[in-house]
């Protein structure tokens, strides 16, 4: 818990001349709900504790259009993903790690189709895979009896 | 010869009236919209073979599914025996497949009668279920009336049928002892030789009249079976079939883009914005956003409706409905079979499609059922044959918004907060940084 946790946006990254591996999709909640802000915090300490190169769009990242297109606002869904996929595609993005499970399907599964192609994952499996490669150091017996 | 002659007539009379109402019900499921369903064919015969054939979604609720697969096991063999009644009936020989199979036809006909009565049992669990135990989803609004009596028919005339094989059996094998003429010695019988000493007591005259008097029972109760499950919410077990090879195999989450939608927005975003589409003389009157009637609809969604058998897994399932909210999942699937069927009889009365006045979304759903939904396909995963009801409630939600702008309020401004500033809520974009800053 020793690195103090930095946040780059992926602006400031391109800036310095820098691309990061994983691109961080905070998600509205994680960005504006309390709660959901504890998990944002956390998953950006965890990246930086395992020394993952990443970034967060900040105030370029828009709703996915997910509460959108399932209200049956298709038309609202397909302008959000189009700009989304702009930002995305404009920084050449190739790897996303989502906060929100909603994004994960809407980016993952429905992007696609719009011209948004990317490799997309859920920050819990992401910290399964650090935890799996050796990246991320967990006392023995942390876990253990938890849920 | 003259009770062939009837048999004969009976039997195409029969397959004649249900072949027709087949027809009608494939004419009435191809009125939807056309859909492409050829892709991934290995991937589709695995899904029939394990899901309808298989049963693997049955089991998730173990007493309904062991019970059920009896029915189903027992249907399907004795359906055998039934071709043998049919040969039978046709060429005027008794007992037809036996001299050909030998000890094997005995070991048939013994595990017939076991299955039989297998069937029985579960047909009488199932009537206690649905009747006398408090199994909610039995109970809803939905199954009041015709929807209650269809079930209990259906199980009624199953046990009847099966009786009625068993006393067929008793009195054949009475008749047999008694080398009686026309009986040939074949068969065994586990079961219905309890049911000899009912019967023993009888003249040989009349116990040929009472074993007649059962096999057509039996043969005719087939018939008037095989007629009733197409009217019936029975029909899944021919359904089941198709409707598991062309469902969904797509990521349960991933909702489908709209082609048309997208055109447009293509046309904002990268284009000339002031560009109009190149007129078309060809085109027809513009289509539809979304769904409004059945007609809406894709053949797969109507074809869904036809399959559901209105077992309720997937409204028991529904955390709307668990909740207290009107919407009900397998009430979506009913009040399509039930619209498409009568659009489908305005069809045939008027010979061509007539505006009635009446649509799907307003007289048989209403919007309050459509907003209760949070879209979270528990229906479609706990559907026994992969029915999903939730693309047909998304499409009238498509209809409500693009066509009618009909939104409740909490909707209409999560809209408006995600039109004017990206997220679902009323923060500005410039604010989603803010837990940066509260860092370290």
């Amino acid at each position: 818990m020793s690195t103090p946790i930095h946040v780059p946006t992926m602006a400031q990254m391109i800036a310095s001349g820098e691309v990061p591996e994983v691109l961080f999709w905070v998600g509205c909640s994680g960005s504006f709900d309390d709660r959901a802000k504890k998990i944002t915090k956390a998953f950006a300490n965890i990246l930086t504790q395992a020394n993952v190169s990443f970034a967060v769009l900040g105030s370029e990242e828009g709703c996915s259009g997910d509460p959108a297109k399932r209200a049956g606002n298709e038309f609202l869904f397909q302008m959000q993903a189009a700009q989304n996929i702009m930002v995305l595609n404009g920084y050449d993005v190739k790897n996303i790690v989502t906060g929100c499970p909603h994004c994960f399907n809407t980016i993952k599964n429905e992007y696609p189709e719009l011209g948004g192609n990317y490799n997309v994952i859920h920050h819990t499996q992401f910290i399964n895979n650090l935890i799996k490669d050796g990246k991320l150091d967990i006392a023995k017996n942390l876990l253990k009896g938890r849920k | 010869m003259i009770p062939q002659i009837i048999f004969t007539l009976l039997f195409l009379t029969g397959a004649g009236i249900f072949a027709f109402k087949i027809k009608q019900i494939r004419r009435n499921i191809f009125l939807g919209k056309p859909l492409e369903i050829n892709d991934n064919k290995a991937k589709r015969w695995k899904n029939m073979a394990m899901v309808a054939m298989g049963q693997s979604k049955m089991v998730t609720r173990p007493v309904a599914g062991f019970f059920h697969i009896l029915i189903y096991i027992g249907f399907i063999l004795i359906n055998i025996e039934v071709l043998e009644i049919v040969i039978d009936g046709l060429t005027g020989e008794h007992r037809f497949f036996a001299p050909y199979l030998g000890g094997f036809y005995n070991f048939l006909i013994g595990f017939f009668e076991i299955l039989a009565v297998l069937v029985i049992i579960a047909c009488l669990v199932f009537l206690y279920r649905r009747n006398i135990s408090s199994i909610k989803r039995f109970k809803m609004p939905e199954m009041k009336g015709w929807p209650k009596l269809d079930g209990n028919l259906i199980l009624v005339i199953e046990v009847i049928l099966m009786g009625a094989l068993l006393k067929m059996n008793a009195c054949d094998q009475i008749l047999q002892l008694r080398g009686a003429d026309h009986y040939t010695v074949a068969g065994s019988f586990p079961i219905s030789q309890f049911l000899v000493p009912f019967f023993d007591g009888f003249e040989t005259g009349t116990l040929i009249t009472f074993e007649r008097i059962f096999w057509w029972a039996h043969i005719t109760g087939i018939l008037i079976f095989l007629n009733y499950v197409p009217y019936s919410k029975h029909f899944h077990i021919m359904l089941a079939f198709p409707n598991t090879y062309y469902s969904n195999l797509k990521p349960k989450g991933q909702l489908n883009n709209m082609a048309a939608v997208k055109k447009e927005v293509d046309l904002m975003m990268g284009g000339d914005p002031f560009a109009t589409p190149e007129p078309s003389l060809d085109a027809g009157p513009p289509e539809r956003f979304g769904v409004k009637d059945v007609t809406d609809l894709n053949w797969k969604n109507l074809l869904d409706a036809y399959s559901c058998t209105e077992c309720g897994r997937c409204t028991d399932n529904c955390p709307a409905n668990q909740t207290g909210k009107l919407l009900s999942p397998r009430k979506v699937m009913m009040d399509t079979r039930d619209r498409i069927e009568e659009v489908g009889k305005n069809l045939d009365k008027a010979g061509k499609p007539i505006e009635d006045g009446i649509s799907l979304l307003g007289n048989y759903i209403t919007e309050e059922e459509l907003w209760a939904c949070t879209t979270c396909n528990a229906c479609v995963d706990a559907c026994p044959i992969n029915i999903d009801p939730l693309d047909i409630i998304m499409n009238m939600r498509r209809y409500l918004i693009m066509e009618e702008s009909k939104s409740p309020d909490s909707i209409t401004s999560m809209f408006n907060n995600v039109e004017n500033n990206g997220a679902p809520w009323a923060f500005p974009a410039a604010d989603r940084g803010k837990w940066i800053d509260e860092l370290n």
